[in-house]
């Protein structure tokens, strides 16, 4: 099999990942941060650890203000659900997943207003026409970072800067650049900023991230034992523990330490190189293919390893699945829980087919996926 | 496995408690980096509120400058107690009930 649906999840995961799960299963599993004998309380360093590690990779100044959820759509639910209430105002860019379109489809039904920003060719939000956006009631602006359909790159460092400006805060979905792409917190002016464990930070299934901006207190969105301050009949107040209510996904997070020790030793920036000369090479040579039709992205632009195109006149589910069967290509077709962005790009009744390289692609792969897109004509 | 910090004549220990694990283990690194050794484990329970939570046990002659290294990690110490026999505290007046 040839992958490429890297977006989805990555595959394979990186070295080390799945003998730290294994060992952390049968020698380490102990429940973190509730007994105090030897073995929960390694398992709890191993955490801690993780935490540690990813805020360094990240650029977060204090890892308490990581919290460790079960994936990025339950992160951005928690942002979203809760920091904003009723008579609220948000604002968001037309490239947003379901993960956030759905948690604030269903506040608008409880008296939160909702604005999907002026968005240019290619579904990126209009810095420039943004300001007509806000109302009185806005407090948030959300963001991908990288669109799951195309790759473009919201501006996020420019909208960073705008929502300071605005007073507003700013939560960027980081889903698809986690780990694959250089990504530095402080840098950006995020206040919120979610993403998953599995895809570029190329770690097991099971475990997103939030980090919170050390001033914003959420509501909850799951009550219950935390390990600390049993006393109490309400949540504590001290993130992370605040937000990560029942035992954690230890295995999932002992998988994840492992897969960040790798990223640190190999460099996001060298990963990011590797993924974008490959996405590059994608897009020259489908371009050439006459009969398939690019996802436009801007000239010269730097974006993450998602390449869609169309072949008008061919099913993109039936396509995906020739090249599954008859190449051994694994790609993904449709909307890509992301039906926004396919309205932005005009494509929402035929979908995409979309290739996603990640850090162990090659060329080899890249020009077998051309070489099946090719006879697919 | 942490080790326990020694113990006798001028060495006794002192018992950081913090709101939960989170914060212990996070102080616990940031001491390792200057050097300071503490052990992570959890408070008796006849400390009474604090008594669920985690605590950092490290030498007595080292507590001001761990307090330091809280501060600047903006880490929450919740109270501060002396230990003045295996198992035994006593809180370290005018530190605790309210933070530190």
């Amino acid at each position: 099999m040839i992958y490429l649906d890297n977006a989805a999840t990555s595959l394979p995961k990186a070295p080390g990942v799945a003998d730290a799960v294994r060992n952390c299963l049968e020698n380490l599993g102990a429940n973190p941060g509730r007994g105090s004998y030897q073995a929960a309380l390694a398992s709890a360093e191993m955490v801690e650890d993780c935490r540690e590690k990813m805020a360094d990779l990240i650029g977060v100044a204090n890892p308490l203000n990581l919290i460790f959820t079960h994936n990025a759509t339950e992160s951005l639910n928690l942002a979203i659900k809760g920091f904003l209430k009723p008579g609220d105002h948000v604002i968001i860019s037309a490239l947003e997943h379901n993960a956030v379109w759905r948690p604030l489809k269903k506040l608008e039904q409880q008296g939160v207003s909702l604005t999907v920003a002026p968005a240019d060719e290619w579904g990126r939000i209009e810095l420039a026409n943004l300001s007509g956006c806000i109302t009185p009631q806005t407090r948030l602006l959300v963001a991908t970072h990288a669109s799951n359909v195309t790759g473009v790159l919201n501006p996020v460092q420019a909208l960073g800067q705008w929502t300071k400006d605005q007073g507003i805060r700013f939560l960027v979905d980081a889903s698809q650049t986690a780990g694959c792409y250089p990504l530095n917190v402080a840098r950006i002016n995020a206040d919120m900023v979610a993403f998953s464990g599995h895809k570029g930070l190329l770690g097991p299934a099971g475990v997103g991230v939030l980090y919170l901006n050390k001033d914003i207190r959420l509501e909850t969105l799951l009550e219950g034992g935390t390990g600390s301050q049993s006393e109490l009949p309400y949540m504590p107040e001290e993130p992370p523990g605040r937000y990560e209510s029942g035992t954690l996904n230890t295995p999932g997070i002992a998988g994840l330490r492992a897969a960040l020790t790798y990223l640190a030793a190999e460099g996001v920036e060298n990963i990011h190189r590797h993924i974008n000369t490959l996405s590059l090479q994608l897009r020259h040579g489908l371009r050439k293919i006459s009969g398939a039709r690019l996802m436009p992205l801007p000239r010269n632009a730097s974006e993450g390893g998602v390449v869609s195109f169309v072949i008008p006149g061919l099913d993109c589910q039936a396509a995906a699945h020739v090249l599954d069967t008859e190449h051994g290509i694994a790609c993904r077709a449709g909307l890509h829980c992301a039906p926004l962005a396919h309205q932005a790009l005009g494509t929402l009744d035929t979908g995409t087919i979309r290739f996603s390289v990640g850090a162990f692609n090659t060329v080899a792969d890249v020009e077998a996926a051309l070489v099946a897109v090719k006879n697919l004509l | 496995m942490a080790k326990h910090v020694e113990k006798g004549p001028g060495r006794e220990a002192a018992l950081l408690l913090l709101p939960a694990l989170a914060q212990a283990a996070r102080l616990k690194h940031l001491l390792a980096n200057c050097g300071i050794e503490a052990e992570l484990l959890r408070p008796p329970q006849c400390l009474g509120p604090h008594g669920c939570s985690f605590s950092l046990r490290l030498n007595s002659s080292q507590l001001q400058q761990a307090l330091r290294v809280a501060k600047a990690g903006e880490v929450q110490v919740d109270a501060l107690f002396q230990e003045t026999a295996p198992g035994q505290y006593h809180p370290i007046d005018g530190v605790n009930g309210g933070g530190v």
